[in-house]
C-alpha cells in the first residue's frame, strides 16, 4: 500500500473519509461545533507517514506512530490557526493539515507536547495554489533517510516561514490595491480605450471567420 | 456582429456561455482581447499550410479562455480545410501510461477528427472515402476513363499504391500504407469486412499482433509506445487526401501534473519533448499541435513540466520582469500565456453579449453603458483583484443579468442590477 506521492516507502496512501458527525460531536465548545459543522465540506485522510517500511494495511498503519496527512475541504475561508487548534485537540496525534477552499490552499500542522515541551501549531493563510507557494508534504531530496519525526520537524519549520511569507505578501497586495483600482478604472472605461479593444476583436472577428 | 450572426448561433453561444461551457460555434463573434494571441496562431496555421509544423502551449488559469482560444482555432482551421482533432486528457487519457491511457488518446484522437463537412467527430471514415474519390475524379480528368472499366479500376490502383508506397519512408509507414491499400481494395471490391477491418487498425481497435497479421497481413499495431508516429502518418496522409492538415488540440493538461507518481509524470513529460522536438525539428510535416495548460501544471518546479528539465530548458522564458512595468511578450515563443481579460475588454465583452441577447429574443437590451460599467464595477468589487474574477464567472453573472431585465420589464434596471450585484 505505499503509493505516496514520491514513493517513499515509508509514506502509506490511505484516502479515508473521516465521518464528520461523529468527529464534530466531540468539540467542547457549541460555538466551535456550528462553525465547523456549517464550514467543514469534508476531512480525508489521505496519508499516513511512518519509520516502518512494507505495511500492507490499515489497521497496522493505525497503530503506528507517524504523521497523518488530512485533507481538510471548507465551504468558506474561516481562520486556519482555529482550524488547526480544534483539529488537533480532536484527533490528538502528529499530524499536517491541508486546508481547500475556493482554489486556494493554506496549511497548518501540529507537534503534540513532548518531555518539557507543551504541543504547538502552526499555519498559514490561504493563497492560490501556485507553484510559488506550493507547499509539497514530502520533499523526496530532504525526507527520503529521514524519520517521520525529522520530517514533521521540517514540516514544521516550513510552515512557520510561509506563513511570514505569505503574511508579508498579502500586506503588501493590500496596499497597492486600491490606489491601482482607481487608476486603472478611469482609464480602462475610457473611449479611446475601450474603441482601441473594439477595434481588436473587429479583427479576431474577421480573421476568423472564413468566407465559403 | 454587424455581419449577421444567425439566431441559432446567438442562442448556441449565450446557452453554452451561461452553461459554464465554451460554445463549439460562433466563437469569432465574442474573441475579445485576444488579438496577438490570434495573429500568432493564425501564422502557424499558415506554416503549416505550406507544409510545415507548429506547437504550442496556451498557459492560463481556470476559467481564462484556454479552452476558448482551443475552440476558435479549431473551427477556423476546419473550416480552413484542416482535419481537426481534440482530446481531453484525463485519468484514462494520457500521453502514455501502465493502463493503456496513451492508446486511449490515441482512439479519442482518431474517434473526434472532423472537417468542414462533418464537424462534430467521427470523420475518418469521409476522409478515407473523399481519399479514393479524389483519386477516381483525377483518373477520370487526367486519363479519360470512366468507372465501370477494367481500366479505370487498374489506374485507380495504380495511383493509390503509388500514394501508400510514398508513405513507406517515415516510420511505420510500410504497414500504415497497407491497411491504407487494404482499405482501398474492400472498397474496389466490395469486400465491407474488409473495409471494416482496415478501419478498425486504424482506429487502434486490434489488440494483438496475431489478429493483425491475420486479418490484415501486417506486423504492427498502434500502440502506447508508438501511436503518436499514426498521429504524423495520418498527417501526411490527410494531405494527400485533399486536406490542409491535421490539427490536434490537446486541452486539460494539468492532468499529466496530477499524476501522483514521479515516474508517470515523467514518462508524459518525455513524450511531450518527443512531440516538441519532432515539430521544431522539422520532423512532422503539415501538422499542429496546441495544447492548453495551467500556470501551476507548467511552471512548477516539483510537479510541472518545469520539473522536466529538457523540457524546462526548452520552454522558459528568460524575460525579466520589473514591478509594474506590463512584460513584454514574445508571441513566437511555444508558450502563449493568457492573461486574464482587463475591465475594458469586459466591457466590450458583454457591451457583445448584449448584442446576441437581442438577436436572440428580438428585443433592444435596456442596459447601456452606465449599467455595464455599473455591473463590472461591482462584480471587481466582489473580489480582492481585477485578475480573481475569471471571464468564465463574469459572463455567466452577465447572461443572467441580461435574462432578468428582458423577463422582468416591469421592474427597473437599476433594481435588478443591484439584486444581481
Amino acid at each position: 500500500m505505499s503509493e505516496g506521492r514520491y514513493n517513499i516507502p515509508k509514506q502509506y496512501k490511505v484516502d479515508k473519509g473521516m465521518p464528520l458527525s461523529i468527529l464534530f460531536q466531540r468539540i467542547d465548545n457549541a460555538k466551535c461545533r456550528e462553525i465547523f459543522s456549517t464550514e467543514v465540506e469534508s476531512v480525508v485522510w489521505n496519508y499516513q507517514i511512518t519509520d516502518e517500511e512494507g505495511i500492507t494495511d490499515v489497521n497496522t498503519l493505525m497503530r503506528q506512530k507517524g504523521i497523518s496527512v488530512f485533507e481538510v475541504i471548507l465551504r468558506h475561508k474561516i481562520s486556519t490557526e482555529l482550524l488547526t487548534e480544534i483539529l488537533a485537540g480532536l484527533i490528538q496525534k502528529p499530524m499536517v493539515l491541508v486546508y481547500l477552499c475556493e482554489e486556494e490552499l493554506a496549511m497548518g500542522t501540529y507537534l503534540p507536547s513532548t518531555k518539557g515541551n507543551s504541543g504547538r501549531t502552526v499555519s498559514t493563510d490561504f493563497f492560490p495554489y501556485d507553484s510559488s507557494r506550493m507547499i509539497e508534504i514530502l520533499d523526496f531530496e530532504q525526507d527520503c533517510d529521514k524519520t517521520a519525526e525529522q520530517i514533521h520537524k521540517r514540516i514544521y519549520m516550513t510552515l512557520r516561514q510561509q506563513k511570514k511569507v505569505i503574511m508579508i505578501e498579502k500586506a503588501f497586495q493590500n496596499l497597492k490595491q486600491e490606489k491601482m483600482t482607481k487608476v486603472d478604472l478611469a482609464y480602462e472605461f475610457s473611449m479611446e480605450n475601450l474603441q482601441r479593444i473594439r477595434e481588436d476583436a473587429e479583427y479576431c472577428e474577421s480573421h476568423l471567420r472564413v468566407e465559403a | 456582429m454587424e455581419n449577421g450572426i444567425s439566431k441559432a448561433v446567438a442562442a448556441a453561444v449565450l446557452n453554452s456561455l451561461k452553461g459554464g461551457v465554451v460554445p463549439r460555434v460562433g466563437l469569432e463573434y465574442i474573441t475579445v482581447g485576444r488579438r496577438s494571441e490570434i495573429q500568432a496562431l493564425l501564422q502557424d496555421v499558415s506554416i503549416i499550410e505550406n507544409g510545415g509544423a507548429a506547437i504550442r502551449f496556451i498557459e492560463g488559469r481556470y476559467g481564462s479562455g484556454k479552452t476558448f482560444l482551443l475552440h476558435a482555432l479549431r473551427n477556423h482551421v476546419m473550416e480552413k480545410n484542416f482535419v481537426v482533432t481534440d482530446v481531453e486528457l484525463s485519468v484514462d487519457r494520457r500521453f502514455v501510461g501502465n493502463r493503456g491511457q496513451g492508446l486511449a488518446t490515441y482512439r479519442e484522437l482518431i474517434r473526434n477528427m472532423s472537417v468542414s463537412a462533418r464537424p462534430d467527430n467521427g470523420a475518418l471514415s469521409l476522409i478515407l472515402d473523399k481519399w479514393i474519390g479524389n483519386i477516381e475524379n483525377q483518373v477520370v480528368q487526367s486519363e479519360g476513363f470512366t468507372p465501370g472499366q477494367e481500366v479505370f479500376d487498374l489506374a485507380v490502383s495504380k495511383k493509390i499504391y503509388e500514394i501508400t508506397s510514398s508513405m513507406e519512408e517515415r516510420i511505420n509507414g510500410f504497414d500504415f500504407g497497407k491497411v491504407l491499400a487494404a482499405y482501398y481494395k474492400g472498397h474496389r471490391t466490395g469486400d465491407s469486412e474488409l473495409q471494416k477491418r482496415a478501419f478498425r487498425w486504424l482506429c487502434g481497435e486490434y489488440r494483438t499482433k496475431t489478429e493483425a497479421k491475420n486479418d490484415l497481413g501486417v506486423n504492427l499495431i498502434v500502440t502506447d509506445e508508438n501511436w503518436y508516429d499514426f498521429m504524423k502518418l495520418f498527417a501526411d496522409f490527410v494531405v494527400k487526401a485533399g486536406y490542409a492538415g491535421l490539427y490536434i488540440c490537446i486541452d486539460e493538461m494539468a492532468t499529466i501534473y496530477e499524476i501522483p507518481s514521479k515516474v508517470g509524470r515523467e514518462y508524459n513529460y518525455s513524450k511531450i519533448l518527443t512531440i516538441y522536438n519532432d515539430i521544431l525539428q522539422g520532423k512532422a510535416r503539415n501538422m499542429g499541435v496546441i495544447m492548453s495548460i495551467t500556470k501551476e501544471a507548467l511552471e512548477d518546479p516539483i510537479r510541472g513540466i518545469y520539473s522536466f528539465e529538457p523540457l524546462k530548458s526548452r520552454l522558459r522564458e528568460d524575460i525579466g520582469q520589473q514591478d509594474g512595468v506590463v512584460p513584454l511578450r514574445d508571441m513566437a515563443a511555444p508558450i502563449i500565456r493568457l492573461t486574464p481579460l482587463n475591465p475594458g475588454e469586459m466591457y466590450v465583452l458583454i457591451e457583445k453579449l448584449t448584442k446576441l441577447h437581442e438577436v436572440v429574443y428580438d428585443y433592444e437590451a435596456r442596459l447601456e453603458h452606465d449599467d455595464y460599467i455599473y455591473f463590472l464595477k461591482t462584480q471587481y468589487a466582489k473580489k480582492q483583484r481585477a485578475d480573481d474574477i475569471t471571464a468564465r464567472e463574469m459572463i455567466r453573472n452577465y447572461i443572467t443579468l441580461l435574462n432578468l431585465t428582458q423577463q422582468h420589464q416591469n421592474k427597473s434596471k437599476e433594481e435588478i442590477v443591484a439584486a444581481i450585484s
